[in-house]
């Protein structure tokens, strides 16, 4: 039942998704709370032009590479996005979903004209099996300063996440936590486009906490329940996905998404 | 020259005599915009001050301010002799009712908690003297029953009482709120004023921006009333007058028994 766990390809995927999964659901219950959840889908589109163009530069594909790439992008659409909803007499969300948009639109253009064996699929819907030792690190660098860094502040956060300017009136670093926030969403986007892609990354950020939501009372048992939820559905996708022979990025989202489903009508409410 | 003088107030009957809150020519601009000027007073604890002005007057600008959250000023603010910054545990900030997301996942009990944050840092370890605190904290505003009942099952009243129990659990001796009376029914507004009255006789400094002018000499001692400028401060049977109402609101109406 579980031999396909003797080729080394699973054994990372697994491995993998054990820790994407967590550290996005735990990251997740940031963005969802902060309201952020337009802005997660828009940063994970926007990171694809940025990408391709690094791979067009450097001739390759590598996680710095994508990582370089990726902030680049970010940080391009974040600050035009500030530019063009002050300019342009347009809310923040319309700004910012017609320059993703955009920007997805000329990464599809570039990634026809990469070198290697890049695959557009493997961009949208993500390939998790392809995973690379070297991309296995990345996740756990990622995964690891996310979990140390949530920990590190964690009253911090939660004030910061209830309402900024209580927070800010008791010390607590609004601005840093801030700009924190956006760079741990950019790095933990990168590794998750490889395990389920840049149209269903955004998912494996909200679902899991919007799932949680319907359950628990504390802000930090949401952080951390997210992300076991998100870690355990990642396992089981894995291993659904080889038994049925399905795509895991998809199988994953949709068995998160079930779990939303469910809870929402089981979990006690009022 | 300041165009204000000095006005003390408290000296006399405050319990202890350096819990003085004083704001020295204080100006604030955001960008080029003039929001506030030539604030200058200086107040102790146990009283319950009303901040009074129309829309777009400054007084939310002034009470942020003291907050800690308005980086950008000219003159001084300071608590007990030292800058504000250096007084987050002692300064509460309650901010209008409608900025709290009442579907943000924690009970009566955890906004409670949220208190201890000055004392306990972001990692400090929780004892069992916060949660001490924590318990007087929700009894003081007889919020027992509903300790564990979700935001979004309060009502506008009983959330106000949260936040100003979620002060009392931070230990704080300056309360700054903004429009606390705003969209709450009369027995709310009623509980809400005499407990101000009681927060101020037992040694707390109450700062309250309010624009319903019925109410203003029952709810508060003093008054400082803003128009962009400071038009006045003081006990609020020498100072809330006719003709400060109408340096306050020009062009209005202002119809109260003075």
């Amino acid at each position: 039942m579980f031999d396909f766990l003797n080729y080394g390809f699973n054994q990372r995927a697994l491995l993998a998704v054990l820790m994407i999964g967590f550290s996005n659901g735990a990251l997740g219950s940031l963005v969802v709370l902060r309201k952020n959840s337009l802005v997660i889908s828009a940063l994970s589109h926007s990171l694809l032009p940025g990408i391709a163009l690094a791979m067009l530069v450097f001739g390759g594909m590598s996680p710095f590479v994508g990582l370089a790439g990726a902030m680049f992008s970010a940080m391009v659409v974040g600050l035009a996005t500030v530019y063009v909803s002050r300019k342009g007499l347009l809310d923040h969300q319309t700004a910012l979903t017609v320059l993703f948009t955009s920007a997805f639109a000329g990464g599809l253009l570039m990634l026809e004209h990469l070198p290697g064996n890049v695959k557009l699929a493997d961009w949208l819907f993500g390939n998790i099996l392809g995973l690379r030792n070297m991309d296995l690190w990345m996740s756990y660098i990622v995964s690891f300063l996310i979990v140390l860094l949530l920990a590190w502040y964690r009253r911090g956060w939660i004030l910061y996440l209830f309402e900024p300017s209580i927070a800010a009136s008791m010390g607590v670093p609004v601005t840093r936590l801030n700009y924190l926030q956006t760079g741990l969403m950019v790095l933990a986007l990168v590794t998750s486009l490889q395990a389920v892609g840049a149209v269903l990354s955004s998912a494996l950020f909200i679902i899991p906490t919007a799932t949680m939501l319907q359950w628990v009372k504390s802000p930090r048992a949401l952080i951390w329940s997210s992300g076991a939820l998100g870690s355990i559905a990642g396992m089981v996708s894995i291993c659904l996905s080889n038994w049925w022979d399905v795509q895991t990025g998809a199988t994953l989202i949709l068995l998160l998404g079930c779990c939303f489903m469910v809870s929402l009508v089981v979990a006690p409410k009022r | 020259m300041s165009p204000h003088p000095i006005t003390r107030l408290g000296d006399s009957h405050t319990p202890e005599k350096h819990h003085l809150l004083s704001v020295e020519n204080l100006h604030i601009h955001y960008g080029k915009i003039c929001a506030l000027k030539n604030v200058t007073f200086e107040i102790g604890c146990g009283h319950c001050v009303g901040l009074l002005g129309q829309n777009g007057a400054g007084k939310s600008t002034l009470i942020k301010t003291i907050a800690g959250l308005n980086q950008k000023l000219t003159g001084s603010a300071t608590w007990s002799g030292r800058p504000l910054s250096e007084s987050k545990a002692e300064i509460a900030y309650l901010p209008q009712v409608g900025n709290i997301d009442p579907l943000f996942p924690l009970t009566v009990k955890g906004l409670v908690e949220l208190g201890r944050y000055p004392h306990l840092g972001p990692r400090g370890r929780w004892r069992k003297e916060d949660s001490e605190v924590v318990q007087t904290a929700l009894s003081s505003l007889k919020l027992d029953d509903l300790a564990g009942r979700r935001l979004f099952q309060l009502s506008g009243g009983q959330l106000q009482r949260a936040q100003i129990a979620r002060a009392l659990a931070q230990e704080a001796h300056v309360l700054l709120l903004d429009e606390p009376f705003a969209g709450l029914d009369e027995p709310s507004q009623d509980f809400l004023s005499d407990l101000f009255r009681e927060l101020a006789d037992n040694g707390r400094l109450l700062l309250v921006c309010h624009h319903d002018l019925k109410a203003v000499p029952r709810l508060f001692d003093t008054v400082l009333m803003l128009n962009r400028e400071m038009v006045a401060f003081g006990p609020t049977q020498d100072v809330f007058t006719r003709e400060n109402l109408a340096k306050t609101f020009p062009g209005q109406e202002v119809v109260v028994h003075v």
